[in-house]
């Protein structure tokens, strides 16, 4: 019997940490294998295994006997093998047709040459796989919205279009990454149904990842099911229900989670009490001041300090000794500063408080020479004539930016 | 002829372009000067356009293969220009078009050279290292340029001049026509989803069996290539070139109009070309304000339409029986 996909003691080492160790097992021709596990237990570790993500420390992969490790994703998916991901990724700008037409790329005879030239054969082909897929839609009654764009389908159809889309690569093994996760009951019968007649209607293997145990009991032939990445048990579902050992590995799972979920229940109410007065304030805040006005003030703090600078460049005045180059490299290295921070802590107040505080950081220089000397009233009137009410609106605006959460102009 | 509009489209251009370069002289010059740099700013934009908008990677170093262009086409115009011209048979039309060609297509093929150079190591990682890379680039050639010998043939910090005046309404409007018939070529067709899937998602679009690297690859080479012609075409219109010319500034320029078009509409793009062109001619009283009117107006535009003046959804099929 020649099992299309093998496995073959594979193990999998992330530093000290064995994510999968040994872990064999061989899906056939047109079988529906299910693939389970406790939380953690490294199912999905092992579909990226198969899909070209990791590569194994140890063992073999074989699919059809050819090696899976040291291929590509792409290069897998061409070898036969498609797979859905466990949250939807579909192509959000396409239509639903062209989302399926994507995966039509890989089948094309001619490349780039034939997409530039326009000819005959190009047409030709460009009618064939219309043809492809409309039919390909129809089987799944999604060919009236084969014009709509894919976002304004319902959760269950994404979900179906990301199993037609990869069927769409003409796969002999497909694999679901949790195809039920997220939905109803009867979304889920639906989806049983959908899965037993894609294997039927297309003849193809299919390897189920799933949490979800009437789905996978009730629709698998085999199921394998591992803990801490080693196999514990691998049978048809009467005997993996009645398996001692899975039942200890779901029962001491169950357990824990009793454990944990009041655990993390009592975390979730420590926390509950700090986290609404955080939200209500910053909230309260944003709902209180008009977006336009942050917006506003946005960008007049942007360019303030680029004014001022400009001013005091015109009138001639030495900011701290370090010349107008000088003045402007300080500038700029603040903001790139501002620019770095944000990027790597993602949150914009970062950026509001760096460039709010650019203006003060130039103040600063403008008096820090004279510290030395007194500070007379004449010294702070050359400085405010100096720099003119362009510094002095800048720093309003910079106060107003340390302040003020902009981050509500885009979110509200 | 249905199935040919495309082609028919892209003669017809050409035919016009080259009818109206025949009776330019008769177009006022000032004008005249305004038309052809908006065509060179399309085919910057609409270059540009398939390496930010089609395919999402943010490259910010179009002045560095438009300088490249630039270069290559002047030097090879100037160094070789006469010798040329004499192989070609003399003095006649021909044989000066046939010098410009081959002088562009030298510029663009060593634009297309560098975009494949720098784009193959940055391609290769997600995220926001092509951003990086190209602006350092830009700097890079910049820097290179302006430190090279006055003597040499690269002409130092002051760069070339007495470039050959070859640039007419014929060669900006027929390239830019080519530019926008292999790009929109590339990107409508079912090879072409390949670019819109890297944009959208790599990862599903990697799983789709799209070699990602390759598309990413292709769409920045070709970018680069049609940067590298309207180079070209900019050191043959203006007659001299500096390093000053293609700075951090310029490359701004052109993402500016390719967001202000509508990332991934080549309609929206090419309109944002023209409008961004002539506004820049209104502006050039207040020649020191213009940066910040264009910055006010990218920040405008974020707030208010994200999504590009004439964005790429306009133009979506909606319904086929």
């Amino acid at each position: 019997m020649s099992a299309k996909l093998q496995l073959d003691n594979v193990t999998i080492q992330f530093g000290g940490l064995r994510a999968v160790g040994d872990l064999s097992f061989s899906i056939n021709p047109g079988e529906l294998i299910g693939l389970i596990g406790p939380n953690g237990a490294g199912k999905t570790t092992v579909f990226n295994l198969i899909t070209g993500v990791y590569n194994p420390t140890a063992g073999r992969i074989l699919f059809n006997d050819i090696a899976i490790p040291g291929h590509k994703p792409h290069q897998i998916t061409r070898l036969g093998i498609a797979r859905t991901f466990q949250n939807i990724r579909l192509f959000p700008s396409m239509s639903v047709f062209d989302n399926v037409r994507t995966a039509m790329v890989m089948h094309q005879q001619h490349g780039i040459t034939h997409a530039l030239m326009r000819g005959k054969g190009h047409h030709d082909e460009e009618v064939l796989i219309e043809q492809d897929i409309l039919d390909l839609l129809d089987i799944f009654k999604l060919r009236d919205a084969a014009h709509v764009e894919c976002k304004s389908l319902s959760y269950g159809d994404q979900r179906r279009l990301e199993i037609i889309r990869a069927l769409a690569t003409k796969p002999k093994l497909l694999l679901l990454d949790e195809p039920a996760a997220g939905m109803n009951p009867t979304e889920k019968d639906q989806l049983m149904h959908l899965i037993r007649f894609i294997r039927d209607k297309f003849d193809i293997a299919v390897l189920l990842v799933e949490h979800d145990m009437k789905v996978v009991m009730g629709i698998c032939e085999r199921i394998v099911v591992i803990e801490y990445g080693v196999k514990i048990a691998e049978g048809t579902p009467e005997e993996i229900r009645n398996n001692p050992k899975v039942i200890e590995a779901y029962l001491g799972e169950e357990s824990n989670f009793v454990h944990n979920s009041t655990a993390v229940g009592v975390t979730r109410t420590s926390s509950a009490k700090k986290l609404p007065s955080i939200d209500s304030t910053s909230s309260g805040v944003s709902r209180n001041l008009p977006s336009f006005l942050a917006a506003l003030g946005m960008i007049v703090a942007f360019f303030m300090p680029w004014v001022t600078i400009l001013g005091l460049g015109v009138s001639g005045y030495n900011l701290g000794n370090v010349g107008r180059q000088g003045q402007s490299a300080w500038l700029l290295l603040i903001l790139a500063g501002a620019c770095a921070v944000t990027h790597v802590t993602k949150p914009t107040r970062v950026l509001n408080f760096m460039t709010g505080a650019a203006p003060f950081a130039l103040l600063l220089f403008q008096i820090a020479p004279k510290i030395g000397n007194e500070i007379t009233a004449e010294a702070w009137k050359e400085i405010v004539n100096a720099s003119g009410i362009g510094a002095w609106l800048t720093l309003i605006c910079g106060a107003v930016l340390i302040f003020a959460p902009v981050k509500s102009v885009r979110s509200h | 002829m249905m199935k040919y509009k495309a082609q028919i489209a892209l003669l017809a251009t050409l035919a016009v372009s080259l009818g109206v370069s025949l009776y330019s002289g008769s177009i006022d010059d000032y004008y005249l000067d305004i038309m052809l740099s908006a065509g060179i700013n399309i085919i910057l934009a609409v270059s540009l356009n398939l390496v930010n908008g089609h395919t999402g990677q943010f490259s910010l170093g179009h002045a560095a293969f438009m300088a490249v262009g630039a270069y290559g086409a002047s030097i090879v115009t100037l160094e070789m220009g006469h010798s040329m011209v004499r192989v070609f048979g003399g003095e006649g039309w021909f044989a000066h078009a046939l010098t410009f060609m081959i002088a562009l297509g030298v510029g663009g093929l060593c634009a297309a050279l560098c975009g494949w150079v720098v784009g193959v190591p940055s391609l290769r990682l997600r995220g926001d290292y092509l951003a990086i890379v190209t602006l350092g680039f830009n700097e890079i050639i910049r820097v290179v340029l302006q430190n090279t010998s006055g003597e040499g043939p690269f002409g130092g910090a002051l760069g070339l001049k007495g470039i050959e005046p070859y640039t007419n309404f014929f060669w900006v409007f027929g390239i830019a026509a080519v530019a926008v018939y292999v790009i929109s070529a590339l990107v409508n067709s079912t090879y072409g989803r390949g670019f819109l899937a890297v944009r959208d998602d790599e990862i599903a679009a990697e799983s789709m069996g799209v070699n990602t690297v390759r598309y990413k690859v292709i769409a920045f080479v070709t970018g680069s290539f049609f940067a590298g012609l309207a180079g070209g075409l900019y050191a043959h219109l203006r007659t001299t070139i500096s390093p000053e010319g293609f700075n951090f500034l310029k490359s701004v320029d052109v993402v500016v109009m390719v967001i202000l078009g509508g990332m991934g509409s080549t309609v929206g793009v090419i309109l944002a070309a023209v409008v961004l062109t002539v506004l820049n001619e209104f502006l050039r009283d207040f020649e020191q304000y213009r940066m910040i009117v264009f910055s006010l107006l990218l920040i405008v535009m974020m707030i208010v339409r994200p999504q590009g003046l004439l964005p790429a959804s306009l133009f979506h099929r909606r319904t086929k029986a």
